[in-house]
């Protein structure tokens, strides 16, 4: 089985850190890329493919339960 | 005879003003009562979200075994403190206040990446001056919560206070997030928190918000010499 790849969107620096370790801690994660807001992660995802996105609810601007 | 009645008539009328006097004695003491608890009860409504919010940032940098962790859990340990056992009193030194709001700020700013500019300074001519507690913290809280956390760009809080003549003046500025929905100012309830701690307190007094594009203002006169 292939690893599932993922994407953090979280505006706060320090818990952008605590996920990432705990995705690193993980064997079957792998981690592409983080995003410090929504729209930067829309830009991403035109080019990209991921398979879970750990999505923050309150963001700047566009708010997770809106994305 | 009439003289015995004229007695018990001036004895009667007399005791009505004794007791009429003493029950309005009662009920002034009664209404003084009232607002100072409900003054208590406006101060405690600290927000446990903060409470929630640093305590996960602490968490985040004890794991990194970072020199932010023990100074960051002083600081949340001196705002407690504050709220809990100062703020209950009537007045604080404004300096105090000013410690509180550092701390805070401090606190805050580990949320933020670099892009998040910071000012904060003040002009007080005496800071022993008394002041109710908590009276400056909200707005700044507002600052950050409703301005600086919902900016995508170059997010800032700007916080100013000066205190001369008894006149005090807090000017909060923040950024704010231009494509909100709605433009119309919505008064929160740390905002109505504030306006009903200010009618108990002063009678001369001005609290206005504003915004202008992406700055939103607001901005705090009180005459400290109107205190009731």
């Amino acid at each position: 089985m292939s690893n599932i790849r993922c994407i953090i969107i979280e505006d706060e620096p320090l818990a952008v850190k605590v996920l990432s370790d705990y995705i690193a801690q993980v064997p079957f994660l792998e981690l592409q890329a983080t995003f410090k807001d929504a729209l930067l992660a829309t830009d991403w995802l035109r080019n990209n493919n991921t398979d879970l996105m750990f999505l923050d609810i309150h963001l700047p601007n566009l708010k997770g339960w809106l994305f | 005879m009439a003289y015995s009645t004229g007695s018990i008539v001036l004895f009667g009328i007399a005791r009505h003003i004794y007791n009429y006097t003493r029950l309005r004695q009662a009920e002034q003491q009664l209404r003084i009562q009232k607002q100072e608890a409900e003054l208590n009860y406006l101060r405690s409504q600290t927000n446990p979200h903060f409470l929630f919010n640093t305590l996960n940032n602490i968490y985040s940098l004890a794991r990194d075994k970072s020199d932010l962790a023990p100074e960051s859990i002083m600081r949340l340990s001196k705002i407690l403190r504050f709220t809990l056992y100062e703020a209950n009193g009537k007045y604080i030194a404004i300096e105090q206040e000013l410690k509180i709001i550092s701390d805070y700020i401090d606190l805050e700013k580990l949320r933020y990446d670099e892009s998040l500019r910071i000012n904060f300074n003040y002009d007080v001519e005496d800071m022993k001056q008394a002041l109710p507690p908590l009276l400056l913290i909200p707005l700044v809280e507002n600052a950050f919560k409703h301005g600086a956390s919902e900016t995508r760009n170059r997010p800032f809080v700007d916080i100013h206070l000066s205190v001369k003549n008894r006149q005090l003046l807090f000017v909060v500025k923040n950024s704010t997030d231009l494509n909100e929905e709605d433009q119309n100012i919505k008064e929160n309830i740390g905002l109505s928190n504030l306006r009903r701690q200010l009618e108990l307190l002063y009678t001369d007094y001005n609290l206005s918000v504003l915004r202008d594009g992406s700055v939103f203002t607001s901005t705090l006169k009180i005459n400290l010499a109107s205190h009731v």
